[in-house]
């Protein structure tokens, strides 16, 4: 009998698992062979030992670890719930608004790749300031700003506009795309935010209005700011 | 006259576990609470006995009940909580430790026990009956960790856990023939170890004697 079989038949002899035929047979082998039987003694020392090993108490601190990991757990998860409750209208993420998020999240990333093979199938962004609104010191300031991958430069006329674009690109406006580092900045400040989606290191917002308007929230670049299409 | 009804007990032993699993649901977190408290054991332990490291154990025990506060409320009830938590254990410790091909650690679990772990059990015990376990353990956790891991489980599961088979195979998804090999071959390859481990020892002690004073 080969070791390995033998090892088999000698472990389950000590468990009790040796049933009909096989136990009759172990039995006689255990009879009549010696080293079966000097087998069987190492064995059962072996699982003698591991019974009674003792149970280790976990460490006094892994409860308040615990906790902390779910407490940062939870508060991540809600402020994913709150980009996504916002966009879908909707408290708590369904099944339905995940798998929509998905598909709107590649749509933009589809779109943007196809933006960055050609001109003529890009759909650029400008943006103008609101003479309205109040502009915060950051975005006065600024004379560009990166959005993602894209470069917008601020006009003398007020107008921040993506480098390189025409005018007639500049018409076909339809996404805005935001830097992640403002983007996160904005959440932490303005956990209320509606309409944005996280996607990668980036947010995403794509919202037309009815009077053709992109608009782009002032809370998201320091300052209301509006698209022309 | 009394009726006499047969009711299947594991109608009764699954409820709590669905409750426990319906309350969480509904955001009541004391029934985390509970699951973390009636596990949290059990978890450490089997951390403990897969990594060979104390202070491994309590990282994996924390990324497992994240995971298990994460999917709790996906629980279906098809089998206990108890082999469910197993389940989860069992497969983060694999893909962690397979990551870091986590074999032979630098710090024997024995050693750090001694140090900073508790041993539950020690409280009745005289010093000797308690060195003599501890020297035990050491010379266990070491040569268990020479086991491969498929093997090192399915032991760790029958021996210290105490599962029958039949519950080894729902835990690892595997046919009962297969628990039966795997326990067989890890309880051979622990004898073996165990008694070089032996060996060398009385080498060594002899060693010692030889020394001139």
């Amino acid at each position: 009998m080969r070791q390995e079989a033998r090892a088999e038949l000698i472990s389950a002899y000590l468990d009790n698992e040796l049933q009909g035929e096989d136990a009759e047979r172990f039995q006689k082998l255990l009879a009549e062979d010696e080293s079966v039987r000097r087998e069987v003694e190492g064995m059962r020392s072996v699982v003698s030992n591991l019974r009674h090993l003792e149970r280790m108490a976990p460490p006094p601190t892994l409860d308040h670890h615990v906790a902390r990991r779910i407490a940062l757990a939870g508060e991540h998860r809600s402020l994913l719930d709150r980009i996504e409750g916002g966009l879908a209208g909707v408290q708590s993420p369904s099944n339905n608004f995940l798998m929509f998020a998905l598909v709107f999240a590649l749509a933009i990333i589809v779109y943007l790749f196809s933006a960055h093979l050609g001109k003529d199938s890009m759909v650029p962004v400008v943006f103008e300031a609101d003479p309205q609104a109040p502009i915060v010191e950051d975005i006065e300031n600024a004379t560009s700003v990166l959005m993602g991958s894209r470069l917008f430069l601020r006009h003398k006329d007020g107008r921040w506009v993506e480098d390189g674009l025409s005018e007639q690109d500049i018409a076909a406006a339809q996404t805005v795309q935001v830097d992640s580092a403002v983007g996160r900045e904005l959440l932490e400040h303005h956990p209320d935010l509606k309409g944005l989606t996280l996607l990668g290191d980036a947010i995403f917002r794509l919202h037309e209005g009815e009077d053709g308007i992109i608009e782009l929230r002032a809370s998201l670049v320091h300052g209301p700011v509006h698209g022309g299409l | 006259m009394y009726a006499v009804t047969t009711v299947d007990p594991r109608l009764f032993s699954s409820t709590p576990d669905l409750d426990l699993v319906e309350r969480h649901r509904y955001g009541d977190a004391a029934a985390f609470e509970e699951v973390y408290a009636r596990f949290v054991s059990l978890v450490y332990n089997l951390c403990l006995r897969m990594s060979g490291s104390a202070e491994e154990a309590e990282d994996l025990t924390q990324e497992i009940f994240l995971r298990i506060h994460r999917h709790l409320a996906r629980f279906n009830g098809k089998s206990s909580l108890k082999t469910w938590v197993y389940r989860i254990t069992l497969n983060y410790c694999r893909s962690k430790l397979a990551v870091k091909k986590h074999r032979y650690p630098t710090s024997p679990l024995a050693e750090e026990c001694e140090e900073g772990g508790v041993h539950l059990t020690d409280q009745g015990r005289g010093p000797e009956e308690r060195t003599l376990a501890r020297d035990t353990a050491r010379h266990v956790g070491i040569a268990l960790r020479q086991v491969k891991p498929k093997f090192r489980e399915a032991v760790v599961l029958r021996d210290i856990e105490g599962m029958s088979y039949d519950e080894i195979a729902e835990v690892l998804g595997v046919r009962i023939g297969t628990v039966r090999s795997r326990i067989a071959r890890g309880r051979e390859r622990l004898k073996v170890v165990l008694e070089k481990m032996n060996i060398e020892s009385q080498n060594a002690d002899s060693q010692t004697m030889e020394i001139p004073a």
